[in-house]
């Protein structure tokens, strides 16, 4: 065990009666904008997260899983970040009953290569695979799948909930619901996910079939994806962030589904799995020049290889997770780092609105990387979950220095003139007022946090920056 | 449940990351496993998800590491709770006081000792014992380059170490005649618990339990005796060990 170790400011750091050490860290979200240094705690076991719930010294906590949040909703400049990354087991998987338990820390990375070879998909996956559990819950988040299966949420059936009282408490849609609304799209504000069961897709292969359909300006893809979205289960657009003109807002629409073993062409392997680590890190801060003729020309690849109607199969890793080929992609961003701006619009101010985040941000002159259009279904039970019907727009906007605020609060007043609403997850420049107009049940989940956390033990920078947590 | 054909391990300390890295190694190799840790909730969940995992035998149990007498008894539990010849036994469990603490507390010392060495001594005999007349079995316990040398900054844990160190050797010497593998792994300091805070996160110095796990089961394969991981170890304490005394006090470590 660890050897040469204990150096003598390490007690110092350590309270009374708390056993257990904080490591100083540099921390910040997935788009590496803001970044905070501060203590951080990485529990392995149940009694220590409970610990350091109860009795670490610092005012307040945040949660963080994988840190895949792209702002400031797992950095906690004012308290302490509590890592969960260590307590990553799977409690239990029940094949006939199609449900999975697992600690909050579990990477969906590891679940899918447990599950895969064993006839399971995730009901609903991100974009990333290496998010954890807990921030998946935490975040609602949705996917491709989202008009059909809704956020992750509608398919959890039980959590285990770590109050800052210490206290355990079960939620579920039936028992403790308002807990569990609150939690699932709550940002970790309201205690820490311990575990939680999931209820499981089953699929007889890994592969998906995909169709992939060009649109040649905006209107003709969001026509194609409102057409196309009750043809299959998964559909989602990728639009060139840098077309303008006639041609902004062109891009491909891809529509994917899981593929029977019946139909299967000889020599594919009706068993697969992925694998529980990212790929190879991008190894240096990109400069900033060389992102742009690369994404150009990724883009241009994808365009051009959709033709017009093909189809083709596809592994799960490059249709669900294109980006997770490269470790950390985001550093393709350079050193100061990038916001991603996800947009939700309603149906009827979708055309409008997303013509205008396109125009404003090609106008600033930030180029986005891919952009990705979706639409959404029904919202869910999440007090604070981001998805409604609508269609959401997000796109990488580098950091552009002091341009970025003033951008970023045009985009946010386009929201508010069209009814739209930001996504938490992603979220890293907004203020309190707006994001209030945009979640009309904040003051209800305010309620809830004030009787689960009455001193608000759970913040986060983003839940004093807007508010999602009173005082602290 | 199905029966391993790889044999039964028993993990001793079973909640730290280390431990549970090995365990997985070992579970990915087909072997049983029987997980004691004091916090028994802890061993139900490592040992669920190994079970699930790598589709292997599990159990779990609870022991105080400060109780010599409970320690003794743990292979004799493990055999019932998983029924079957225990095959290997990883003596994992220690405790990592501050030195300054257990100057002033001869609480803290005393319960130091039970720990790194009554409890210990104990379970590596009772192990040893049960293990004797099975060839092809292994004995493996966590020691540490703390114990290599006394420093001035964690002599108390390191003499422990040594005592372990010792006692493996002297097992060694016993047990490998009989064809029982008995490996002393001694590792650097390790991204776990017990090191987080007291090194800069990413520190080159700190091993992860990956790693370790690594290290430690291609060892016992080998049927190696001592194993240091990451293996520069090795070479640093061999320089280490050649300082005298007086210059040793002198270093910056």
């Amino acid at each position: 065990m660890a050897g040469l170790s204990g150096s003598p400011d390490a007690s110092a750091s350590r309270a009374e009666g708390f056993p257990y050490r904080a490591a100083h860290l540099s921390l910040s979200g997935w788009g590496r904008f803001a970044v905070e240094a501060g203590p951080a705690y990485r529990p392995e076991t149940w009694r220590a997260v409970e610990a350091a719930v109860r009795s670490a010294p610092e005012p307040t906590l945040a949660l963080r899983g994988l840190g895949r949040s792209y702002g400031d909703s797992a950095l906690n400049g004012a308290g302490a970040v509590v890592l969960t990354e260590r307590l990553d087991r799977i409690l239990a998987f029940d094949p006939e009953g199609r449900t999975l338990t697992c600690e909050a820390g579990t990477s969906l990375a590891r679940l899918l290569a447990f599950l895969l070879p064993r006839g399971f998909f995730l009901p609903v996956v991100p974009g990333t695979r290496f998010v954890t559990v807990g921030g998946a819950l935490a975040a609602d988040v949705h996917g491709k799948n989202h008009h059909v299966d809704g956020t992750i949420g509608r398919h959890v059936e039980e959590l285990t909930l770590l109050l800052s009282s210490g206290e355990t408490l079960r939620c579920s849609p039936r028992e403790n619901a308002e807990a569990f609304d609150a939690t699932i799209g709550g940002m970790g504000l309201t205690g820490v996910i311990l575990s939680a069961r999931l209820a499981l897709l089953p699929v007889e292969t890994p592969w998906v079939r995909v169709v992939k359909r060009r649109g040649r300006c905006l209107e003709e893809v969001l026509a194609r994806l409102e057409e196309e979205e009750s043809l299959s289960r998964y559909s989602v657009a990728w639009i060139d962030g840098l077309a303008r003109g006639r041609a902004l807002g062109r891009g491909v629409l891809m529509r994917g589904d899981h593929v029977l073993a019946a139909e299967l062409p000889r020599g594919k392997a009706v068993r697969g799995s992925l694998p529980e680590k990212p790929g190879p890190n991008v190894p240096f801060e990109a400069p900033s020049a060389l992102l742009s003729p690369l994404t150009i020309s990724a883009f241009d690849a994808l365009y051009y290889a959709a033709g017009r109607d093909s189809t083709g199969l596809s592994g799960p890793a490059s249709f669900f997770f294109p980006l997770d080929a490269l470790g950390s992609w985001n550093r393709l961003y350079g050193r100061r780092g990038f916001v991603q701006y996800q947009a939700l619009l309603p149906r009827e101010t979708a055309a409008e609105g997303c013509r205008r985040i396109l125009e404003e941000i090609s106008r600033e002159r930030a180029a986005s990387f891919l952009a990705v259009l979706k639409t959404t279904g029904p919202e869910g039970r999440g007090v604070l979950s981001f998805p409604k019907p609508g269609v959401t727009l997000g796109l990488d906007v580098p950091n552009v220095g002091e341009r970025l605020r003033p951008l970023a609060r045009r985009l946010d007043e386009i929201l508010l003139a069209l009814g739209g609403r930001l996504y938490l997850a992603k979220d890293a420049l907004t203020d309190a007022a707006t994001l209030a107009s945009m979640y009309p049940r904040l003051p209800e989940f305010l309620a809830v946090k004030r009787r689960l956390d009455p001193n608000g033990r759970f913040s986060s920078s983003q839940a004093r920056r807007l508010g999602l947590a009173e005082g602290r | 449940m199905r029966s391993t054909a790889k044999g039964n391990v028993l993990v001793a300390g079973a909640g730290s990351a280390l431990a549970r890295a090995v365990a997985e190694g070992l579970a990915a190799r087909g072997c049983g496993l029987v997980l004691a840790a004091r916090d028994e909730g802890e061993a139900a969940r490592t040992a669920a998800d190994l079970a699930l995992r790598f589709d292997v035998a599990t159990a779990a149990l609870g022991f105080d590491a400060r109780d010599a007498a409970a320690a003794a008894a743990l292979p004799a539990r493990a055999e019932e709770a998983l029924p079957g010849e225990l095959a290997g036994v990883l003596v994992a469990f220690a405790v990592m006081p501050d030195q300054e603490l257990v100057e002033r507390d001869t609480g803290a010392l005393l319960e130091l000792a039970d720990v790194n060495v009554r409890a210990t001594l104990a379970l590596l005999e009772a192990a040893a014992t049960r293990l004797e007349g099975r060839p092809g079995s292994f004995l493996c316990a966590f020691s540490s380059v703390a114990g290599d040398r006394g420093r001035r900054k964690n002599y108390a844990y390191g003499a422990t170490k040594a005592a372990l160190s010792v006692a493996m050797e002297g097992l060694w010497a016993r047990l490998s005649p009989k064809g029982v593998t008995v490996l002393c792994v001694k590792a650097g300091p390790a991204d776990g618990a017990m090191s987080w805070g007291v090194f800069p996160p990413g520190s080159p110095l700190l091993v992860s339990p990956e790693r370790v796990a690594r290290d430690v089961l291609s060892a016992l394969e080998s049927r190696r005796r001592v194993v240091y991981t990451p293996w520069f170890w090795r070479p640093v304490m061999a320089l280490l060990r050649a300082l005298p005394a007086p210059i040793f006090r002198r270093l910056p470590i």
